[in-house]
Protein backbone atom coordinates (compact mmCIF):
# COMPACT_ATOMS: atom_id res chain seq x y z
CA UNK A 1 0.00 0.00 0.00
CA UNK A 2 2.51 2.53 1.46
CA UNK A 3 4.42 1.96 -2.32
CA UNK A 4 1.57 2.66 -4.63
CA UNK A 5 1.80 6.33 -4.33
CA UNK A 6 5.71 5.96 -4.92
CA UNK A 7 7.67 9.15 -5.86
CA UNK A 8 10.74 8.78 -8.47
CA UNK A 9 14.20 10.00 -7.37
CA UNK A 10 15.04 12.89 -10.15
CA UNK A 11 15.82 16.12 -10.59
CA UNK A 12 13.55 18.58 -8.91
CA UNK A 13 12.97 21.07 -12.38
CA UNK A 14 13.66 24.71 -11.85
CA UNK A 15 10.89 27.31 -12.71
CA UNK A 16 9.49 30.63 -11.57
CA UNK A 17 6.39 30.71 -9.47
CA UNK A 18 3.25 30.19 -11.70
CA UNK A 19 1.92 33.75 -10.74
CA UNK A 20 2.79 35.45 -14.09
CA UNK A 21 3.76 35.27 -17.61
CA UNK A 22 2.17 32.02 -18.77
CA UNK A 23 0.02 32.38 -15.29
CA UNK A 24 -2.35 34.62 -13.77
CA UNK A 25 -2.99 34.61 -10.24
CA UNK A 26 -6.49 33.90 -9.53
CA UNK A 27 -6.73 33.57 -5.53
CA UNK A 28 -4.43 33.20 -2.87
CA UNK A 29 -5.03 31.46 0.47
CA UNK A 30 -1.28 32.42 2.12
CA UNK A 31 -3.02 31.90 5.69
CA UNK A 32 -3.97 28.94 5.07
CA UNK A 33 -7.77 30.32 6.20
CA UNK A 34 -9.14 28.42 3.16
CA UNK A 35 -10.77 29.79 -0.32
CA UNK A 36 -14.27 30.48 -0.84
CA UNK A 37 -15.39 28.37 -3.99
CA UNK A 38 -18.71 30.46 -4.66
CA UNK A 39 -16.14 33.69 -5.42
CA UNK A 40 -14.05 31.24 -7.83
CA UNK A 41 -17.68 29.03 -9.27
CA UNK A 42 -19.24 32.30 -10.27
CA UNK A 43 -16.94 33.88 -11.61
CA UNK A 44 -16.38 31.05 -14.14
CA UNK A 45 -19.60 30.47 -14.65
CA UNK A 46 -19.94 34.33 -15.37
CA UNK A 47 -16.70 34.07 -18.06
CA UNK A 48 -18.74 31.17 -19.68
CA UNK A 49 -22.05 32.59 -20.15
CA UNK A 50 -20.02 36.13 -21.65
CA UNK A 51 -18.00 32.93 -24.27
CA UNK A 52 -21.67 31.77 -25.13
CA UNK A 53 -23.23 35.26 -25.58
CA UNK A 54 -20.05 36.27 -27.88
CA UNK A 55 -20.55 32.97 -29.83
CA UNK B 1 4.21 33.22 6.84
CA UNK B 2 4.57 32.82 3.48
CA UNK B 3 5.26 29.16 3.34
CA UNK B 4 8.70 29.69 3.43
CA UNK B 5 9.52 28.06 6.46
CA UNK B 6 11.45 25.01 6.33
CA UNK B 7 8.71 21.85 5.74
CA UNK B 8 5.87 23.95 4.34
CA UNK B 9 6.01 24.04 0.18
CA UNK B 10 3.69 26.39 -0.73
CA UNK B 11 1.28 25.10 -3.55
CA UNK B 12 0.30 26.03 -6.34
CA UNK B 13 -3.00 24.86 -8.26
CA UNK B 14 -3.99 25.41 -11.77
CA UNK B 15 -7.99 26.46 -11.83
CA UNK B 16 -8.87 24.37 -13.91
CA UNK B 17 -7.95 21.16 -11.83
CA UNK B 18 -9.32 22.49 -8.89
CA UNK B 19 -12.90 23.19 -10.90
CA UNK B 20 -12.20 19.50 -12.01
CA UNK B 21 -12.09 18.16 -8.08
CA UNK B 22 -15.17 20.42 -7.04
CA UNK B 23 -16.99 19.47 -9.03
CA UNK B 24 -16.59 15.58 -8.43
CA UNK B 25 -17.39 16.64 -5.25
CA UNK B 26 -21.09 18.72 -5.98
CA UNK B 27 -21.67 15.21 -8.10
CA UNK B 28 -21.20 12.86 -5.06
CA UNK B 29 -23.43 14.54 -2.80
CA UNK B 30 -24.80 13.47 -0.49
CA UNK B 31 -21.60 10.88 -0.20
CA UNK B 32 -18.19 12.04 -0.04
CA UNK B 33 -15.75 11.35 -2.85
CA UNK B 34 -12.18 11.21 -2.94
CA UNK B 35 -9.33 11.66 -5.40
CA UNK B 36 -5.85 12.17 -6.80
CA UNK B 37 -3.80 15.63 -7.32
CA UNK B 38 -1.14 15.50 -10.07
CA UNK B 39 1.41 17.83 -10.48
CA UNK B 40 5.00 18.84 -9.97
CA UNK B 41 7.43 19.87 -7.42
CA UNK B 42 9.24 23.14 -8.50
CA UNK B 43 12.38 24.56 -7.39
CA UNK B 44 12.94 28.39 -8.04
CA UNK B 45 15.85 30.13 -6.32
CA UNK B 46 16.91 27.07 -3.97
CA UNK B 47 12.69 26.98 -2.92
CA UNK B 48 10.39 24.37 -3.83
CA UNK B 49 7.42 24.42 -4.31
CA UNK B 50 4.29 22.50 -5.97
CA UNK B 51 2.38 22.91 -9.05
CA UNK B 52 -1.37 20.42 -8.92
CA UNK B 53 -2.21 20.77 -13.06
CA UNK B 54 -4.84 18.00 -13.22
CA UNK B 55 -6.92 16.07 -10.78
CA UNK B 56 -8.04 12.19 -11.30
CA UNK B 57 -11.09 11.08 -9.30
CA UNK B 58 -10.78 7.86 -6.98
CA UNK B 59 -12.80 5.22 -6.88
CA UNK B 60 -13.69 4.57 -2.58
CA UNK B 61 -16.01 3.34 -0.42
CA UNK B 62 -18.43 5.44 0.62
CA UNK B 63 -21.06 6.13 3.18
CA UNK B 64 -22.50 9.55 4.16
CA UNK B 65 -19.78 10.12 7.04
CA UNK B 66 -16.51 8.85 5.69
CA UNK B 67 -14.49 8.07 2.78
CA UNK B 68 -11.73 5.25 2.90
CA UNK B 69 -9.37 4.20 -0.33
CA UNK B 70 -10.15 1.20 -2.03
CA UNK B 71 -6.67 -0.04 -1.83
CA UNK B 72 -6.64 -1.68 -5.40
CA UNK B 73 -8.77 0.94 -6.71
CA UNK B 74 -6.13 3.29 -5.67
CA UNK B 75 -3.53 1.18 -6.96
CA UNK B 76 -5.42 0.67 -10.16
CA UNK B 77 -5.84 4.43 -10.72
CA UNK B 78 -2.19 5.18 -9.70
CA UNK B 79 -1.04 2.98 -12.39
CA UNK B 80 -3.26 4.95 -14.68
CA UNK B 81 -2.17 8.43 -13.61
CA UNK B 82 1.53 6.56 -14.48
CA UNK B 83 0.52 6.17 -18.13
CA UNK B 84 -1.08 9.17 -18.93
CA UNK B 85 1.14 11.81 -17.03
CA UNK B 86 4.41 9.82 -17.47
CA UNK B 87 5.85 13.73 -16.31
CA UNK B 88 3.95 14.34 -13.36
CA UNK B 89 3.47 12.70 -9.97
CA UNK B 90 0.91 12.12 -7.25
CA UNK B 91 1.47 14.70 -4.94
CA UNK B 92 -1.51 14.37 -2.91
CA UNK B 93 -4.98 13.52 -2.83
CA UNK B 94 -8.63 15.73 -2.17
CA UNK B 95 -11.77 14.44 -0.76
CA UNK B 96 -14.86 16.36 0.00
CA UNK B 97 -16.39 16.83 3.59
CA UNK B 98 -20.32 17.43 2.24
CA UNK B 99 -21.86 20.22 4.67
CA UNK B 100 -19.07 19.82 7.65
CA UNK B 101 -16.17 22.24 6.80
CA UNK B 102 -12.80 21.83 5.82
CA UNK B 103 -10.44 19.81 8.41
CA UNK B 104 -8.41 16.72 8.48
CA UNK B 105 -10.27 13.72 10.91
CA UNK B 106 -8.24 10.79 12.37
CA UNK B 107 -8.84 8.52 9.82
CA UNK B 108 -7.46 11.32 7.06
CA UNK B 109 -4.81 11.68 9.17
CA UNK B 110 -4.13 8.03 9.04
CA UNK B 111 -4.71 7.79 5.18
CA UNK B 112 -2.48 10.57 4.88
CA UNK B 113 0.31 9.58 6.82
CA UNK B 114 0.19 5.99 5.49
CA UNK B 115 -0.41 6.69 1.27
CA UNK B 116 1.28 10.08 0.85
CA UNK B 117 4.13 10.06 3.40
CA UNK B 118 6.07 11.94 1.36
CA UNK B 119 6.88 15.62 2.81
CA UNK B 120 5.44 17.49 -0.58
CA UNK B 121 1.98 15.60 -0.42
CA UNK B 122 -0.78 17.64 0.46
CA UNK B 123 -4.67 17.21 1.43
CA UNK B 124 -7.60 19.22 -0.18
CA UNK B 125 -10.62 19.55 1.62
CA UNK B 126 -13.87 20.25 -0.09
CA UNK B 127 -17.00 21.32 1.41
CA UNK B 128 -19.04 21.14 -1.42
CA UNK B 129 -22.04 22.27 0.48
CA UNK B 130 -20.26 25.15 1.91
CA UNK B 131 -18.02 26.31 -0.54
CA UNK B 132 -14.96 25.46 1.15
CA UNK B 133 -11.52 24.35 0.27
CA UNK B 134 -8.28 24.53 2.61
CA UNK B 135 -5.05 22.18 1.79
CA UNK B 136 -3.50 20.66 4.62
CA UNK B 137 -0.40 18.66 5.46
CA UNK B 138 0.68 15.76 8.18
CA UNK B 139 3.63 16.16 10.45
CA UNK B 140 5.22 13.31 11.54
CA UNK B 141 3.47 13.78 14.98
CA UNK B 142 0.39 13.08 13.45
CA UNK B 143 -0.98 16.75 13.73
CA UNK B 144 -1.80 18.54 10.66
CA UNK B 145 -2.19 21.78 9.55
CA UNK B 146 -2.61 24.47 6.15
CA UNK B 147 -0.57 24.51 4.12
CA UNK B 148 -0.15 27.89 2.00
CA UNK B 149 -1.54 28.21 -1.15
CA UNK B 150 -2.01 29.91 -4.35
CA UNK B 151 -5.15 29.56 -7.76
CA UNK B 152 -3.83 30.23 -10.92
CA UNK B 153 -4.94 30.01 -14.09
CA UNK B 154 -2.63 29.39 -17.42
CA UNK B 155 -3.31 32.53 -19.70
CA UNK B 156 -0.73 31.13 -22.63
CA UNK B 157 0.23 27.98 -24.02
CA UNK B 158 -2.91 26.80 -24.20
CA UNK B 159 -5.03 24.95 -26.49
CA UNK B 160 -8.39 24.05 -25.41
ZN1 LIG C 1 -12.16 13.69 5.66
Amino acid sequence: MVRIVEVRERDVREAPPPVDGEYELIAVDWEGVGYDLSDLLSQLEDEASRARTED
Amino acid sequence: MRGEEAGVLPVYVELEALVKAVRHCREGLPYEVIGFLIGERLRWRDKLYVLITDTVRGRSVQTRTYVEFDQDALAEVAGLIREEHPDAEIVGWYHSHPGYGCFMSPTDIRSHTTCFPYPHQVALVIDPVRGEASFFKVDGEGDYRTVPSAVVRRTRGQDR
